[in-house]
């Protein structure tokens, strides 16, 4: 059942790039990205509207709230990676740049996060992630 | 083909840093509230791009009906995301969760590919599989680099590769 749930959101995520791709290519990039926003906030704020809800707790630092102002970025740059590259490709290439960001923030401990020493013998597996999405965009 | 390139590993760069702070807030106001602001913050900064590149096109009324209408319900389907994500996340290991979520993505990527451009490719499938294997064996060693960390720590990579906490519900 869960395993379910983890397959089909990843299937949405494939999905998501698709339809905000093609409402990017009718309406441009950035107003695309403004109906984008405008409608994920419409379904939460139908989702909160049955219960009762704070924006702010004692102790959340500022810089928590730039999650969605970064958050435009991502839609953005996968809509224009969609455009010319299709949906698996923009997938895959936006997986190995998640994978490898992460990489760093957790080797230098950067934004609060437990510091994970980078390991070489995980160099052979991200070769064999770019050579499958070279492969893919051959 | 370049630029596009890049700036699709740039979205994948952006998802760990958004991830990462909307974590944070997750975390500390719950997941729904914590997608609220996601979303209040992505509208926010839209507006600002549209305006300052005075793009205009979103306020043409002609531009309108050349959308699809199946196109407009992609922010819809990211709330949908989040919480699955958060249901399934709890429930799962972090190794199985990235296959899987990689997995799905692949598979639908690879099949409306298929649709959008006529026929499949079996070499692309050859190339999504060899990611997948390359992707496993990196989770896998994150695992045991991370197995000294205490366990409320040990699902902090997945918290950045996927969506916020799953333990918070909604």
């Amino acid at each position: 059942m869960f395993t379910w749930m983890a397959f089909a959101s990843g299937m949405l995520t494939a999905l998501m790039i698709h339809l905000n791709g093609a409402l990017a290519r009718s309406l441009g990039n950035n107003p695309a990205s403004v109906i984008i926003h405008a409608s994920g906030l419409g379904v939460v704020l139908l989702l909160l509207s049955v219960r009762r809800f704070a924006l702010w707790r004692p102790g959340v630092a500022p810089w928590w709230y730039g999650g969605g102002a970064v958050g435009f970025l991502i839609v953005v740059f996968a809509n224009a990676g969609f455009l010319r590259l299709g949906v698996a490709l923009t997938v895959g290439l936006g997986m190995f740049g998640q994978t490898v960001s992460a990489m760093v923030v957790d080797h230098c401990g950067w934004l609060g996060v437990p510091r994970v020493p980078f390991d070489v013998r995980k160099l052979p597996c991200l070769a064999l992630i770019a050579a499958g999405i070279a492969l893919m965009a051959r | 083909m370049i630029e596009a390139i890049v700036l699709a590993l740039f979205s994948g760069v952006a998802r760990t840093v958004s991830r990462l702070l909307n974590a944070r807030l997750a975390q500390s106001i719950g997941v729904l509230p914590g997608t609220l602001v996601n979303y209040l913050g992505g509208l926010a900064t839209a507006t600002l791009a549209c305006l300052t590149l005075r793009d205009a096109s979103l306020w043409s009324a002609a531009a309108w009906p050349a959308v699809p209408a199946w196109a407009w319900f992609g922010g819809a389907v990211g709330v949908l995301f989040v919480i699955l994500c958060n249901r399934a996340t709890p429930h799962l290991s972090a190794f199985a969760m990235t296959l899987l979520m990689f997995g799905g993505q692949m598979v639908a990527g690879l099949l409306l590919d298929a649709w959008q451009h006529g026929g499949f490719d079996a070499v692309r499938v050859v190339g999504a599989l060899l990611a997948g294997v390359g992707l496993a064996g990196t989770v896998k060693l994150d695992r045991g680099a991370r197995s000294h960390l205490s366990i409320t720590e040990d699902k902090s990579l997945i918290s950045h590769q996927i969506s916020d906490e799953g333990k918070r519900l909604l």
